[in-house]
């Protein structure tokens, strides 16, 4: 596999077996429609894996389902060579951090901590000195006496982790654990995260609908709507070659054009004629552009499609402007620098063909722009 | 600009403050007035009164307003007052705990699996409290009589020929009639608390290697323990001082303290030695209550409430 280049070694890894989901499904009863359906994955071990897609995409079904807390409808859930898909959560190797902690309230930290230390039997002695390391690792060591009540939300959060993590697990799952955080935080324990992942070895599971959180952290990436996996690959994967629109929209910022290819052989958007590097067979299809493909004003004159344009909006972000330009009908999204560009003033638009990716038609069902939205 | 000019007029009529915002001044203490009426009227003054009465001394023309601990003294010395006194004790102690034993478990199963229809399921374990506590008592002598249903059942069932009396008039006919009414506040008290905790923490406990057992023993047993306990208490008060269901179904062998406070009062018109067998069983249920009450304490929050 291409990832293996980017796997870290673990130091002292725990996590020895794969987990795969087989053509795995959901249905809830008392609902037609499936929440999860044929979901294939294979989560090597040692990695960060993100599960992201918009809500109700079925991500955080496929993670209870590998939990236990859930037993899918169809398909088989392994570890390694042991099918655990009908098993108790209680017997599977892998622990959970759950949404909102769900810390004992009636347990400090450290018993929290050491809780299922003790649920597996293990020496006192032994349960002491693993949860002051935990304890440690996530820096809570100097709350130890304090009940969960007592804690920000962040502690609670690391308390969580710690919990999750002292028992040395093949594999731990995390439901959108920094949701419920501010942004400043979100981004130290992002940092946290994945230290501690390397550190420990151990196979994360993160679900998220942020997309900016799973480029950043994860090995890997399946990208989620509707109940199917639309893609999963690298993090540079899924943003430079997005097998779908809706993973192309979903994830980072693009401008999607609708391709036809016409009776002498060219293709077009609209009445645009446009160069496409390698188009797919197909006669209808879409080509994905990214704000940063775009060259803008003169840089545009040199680009293999060139475009004139009106600036519609021109929005400050600090850095840059992020501009929606009108041409040929299509609204283009781009970047430029502060300043250059206003609204209402004519700009050239263009983009090398190495520069944009021609989506071919497929046969997942395309959710709603609303849907892809969301996640934003 | 002068420093006069920082401060802002209001502009217009100032507005009338609210309600509250008058009553916040230092007239606050007026909303306790009914409170502290209605505390001092129904709960201090009979208790005052009970009090002197204890301390008054009995003669044959009426109470004489001397003080005395000679009531005091009967009480303690009398062997029928310890009897009774630890007779009362064992069967509150016992219906509390047998109450306890089937609704604490009986909450459990309705919150965890009886999904959407747990408040109907609760509901219907509950409405005997809606019928009243003589009739309740009073149905269980037609249960365990000579002519009752349990006899009637033995002997259909050809368990035992002739009609048997041992199921009433004794110290467990008070028991396990007093285990019945006791169980809707036990089960109140405990569904209450068992619905509150929310799914993720048995989700959490399984994921951390327990068993349902484990979960139950280290998870939901001491997080719900201080509504059960309060269930457990409440029952206890209502058994202790009871004379009207060992009046029914006692019998001579199930005769309770309550019941020869009763007579004091009543048949002997003794009042001040009623008044000190009062005052004594209250002294006593309140240190059992004191002793029941240190495991209540409670370190934590639930999800919902403030700390």
């Amino acid at each position: 596999m291409a990832a293996d280049d980017r796997r870290r070694a673990p130091a002292g890894g725990v996590a020895t077996d794969p987990l795969r989901l087989e053509s795995v499904s959901k249905t809830y009863p008392g609902t037609d429609k499936p929440a999860v359906e044929g979901v294939d994955l294979l989560i090597q071990p040692g990695e960060f894996f993100s599960l992201l897609g918009p809500s109700g995409s079925g991500k955080t079904t496929t993670l209870r389902m590998i939990a236990g807390f859930e037993r899918p409808t169809a398909g088989r859930v392994l570890l390694g060579d042991d099918e655990i898909t009908a098993k108790p959560p209680h017997k599977r190797p892998i622990h959970t951090v759950f949404q909102n902690y769900a810390l004992f309230p009636h347990m400090d930290v450290r018993q929290n901590v050491a809780y299922p230390l003790r649920m597996a039997g293990v020496g006192k002695a032994e349960i002491g000195q693993r949860v002051d390391e935990f304890l440690e690792r996530v820096s809570v060591a100097e709350f130890a006496k304090r009940m969960p009540h007592q804690l920000s939300g962040g502690q609670r959060q690391r308390v969580a982790l710690a919990r999750a993590l002292v028992p040395q697990p093949e594999l731990v799952l995390l439901d959108e654990p920094l949701g419920a955080l501010d942004l400043k935080l979100r981004q130290e324990m992002q940092v946290i995260l994945q230290h501690l992942q390397r550190e420990v070895g151990i196979t994360f599971v993160y679900v998220t609908h942020d997309q900016g959180e799973a480029l950043a952290m994860s090995d890997h990436i399946a990208i989620m709507a509707d109940g199917r996996v639309h893609q999963v690959g690298q993090p540079e994967d899924v943003y430079s070659r997005p097998a779908t629109t809706f993973v192309a929209r979903f994830v980072g910022s693009t401008t999607l054009l609708e391709c036809e290819r016409r009776q002498d052989g060219r293709v077009y958007a609209g009445d645009l004629p446009v160069e496409v590097a390698d188009p797919p067979p197909d006669r209808h299809f879409h080509l994905s552009v990214r704000p940063e493909a775009l060259r803008l004003g003169a840089d545009a004159a040199s680009c293999d499609n060139q475009v004139e344009g009106v600036v519609e909006e021109a929005i400050y972000q600090g850095s840059d402007v992020q501009l929606r330009i009108r041409a040929a009908g299509h609204l283009v999204k781009a970047r430029g620098p502060v300043g250059a560009f206003n609204a209402g003033e004519r700009a050239g638009v263009g983009w090398n063909v190495v520069d944009a990716v021609a989506i071919p038609p497929s046969d997942a069902p395309e959710p709603s722009e609303d849907v892809a939205r969301k996640g934003r | 600009m002068t420093e006069a000019a920082v401060t802002v007029e209001p502009a217009g009529p100032v507005a009338r403050p609210s309600l509250g915002e008058r009553i916040r001044g230092g007239w606050r203490w007026l909303l306790a007035v009914p409170a502290i009426i209605w505390i001092a009227a129904a709960v201090i003054a009979p208790n005052v009164v009970l009090l002197l009465y204890s301390v008054w001394e009995n003669q044959i023309f009426g109470v004489q307003h001397n003080l005395t601990l000679h009531n005091y003294e009967t009480v303690v010395q009398s062997d029928t007052v310890r009897t009774l006194m630890l007779r009362s004790l064992l069967i509150a102690l016992g219906a509390a705990t047998m109450a306890t034993l089937v609704a604490f478990p009986l909450a459990y199963v309705v919150v965890r699996y009886f999904g959407k229809y747990k408040f109907f399921a609760a509901l219907l374990v509950i409405v005997p409290l809606w019928v009243s506590f003589l009739m309740r008592v009073f149905s269980w002598k037609i249960i365990l009589g000579e002519n009752g249903i349990l006899n009637g059942f033995l002997q259909t069932t050809g368990i035992i020929s002739e009609p048997s009396s041992v199921f009433l008039y004794s110290p467990w006919a008070v028991a396990l009639v007093m285990t019945y009414v006791g169980i809707p506040y036990v089960f109140l008290s405990a569904y209450t608390l068992l619905d509150r905790i929310p799914e993720s923490l048995y989700e959490a406990a399984d994921d951390c290697g327990a068993s349902q057992w484990r979960t139950f023993r280290t998870v939901v047993w001491p997080i719900s323990r201080p509504a059960v306990v309060i269930g457990f208490m409440l029952v206890f008060v209502l058994v202790f001082g009871d004379y009207v269901t060992p009046e029914l179904v006692g019998g001579f062998s199930g005769t309770m303290v309550g019941t020869i406070a009763v007579q004091a009062f009543g048949g002997l018109n003794n009042w001040p030695y009623g008044a000190a067998l009062a005052i004594s069983t209250v002294v006593v249920s309140l240190t059992v209550l004191g002793l029941l009450s240190l495991l209540l304490r409670k370190r934590y929050v639930l999800e919902g409430e403030t700390a």
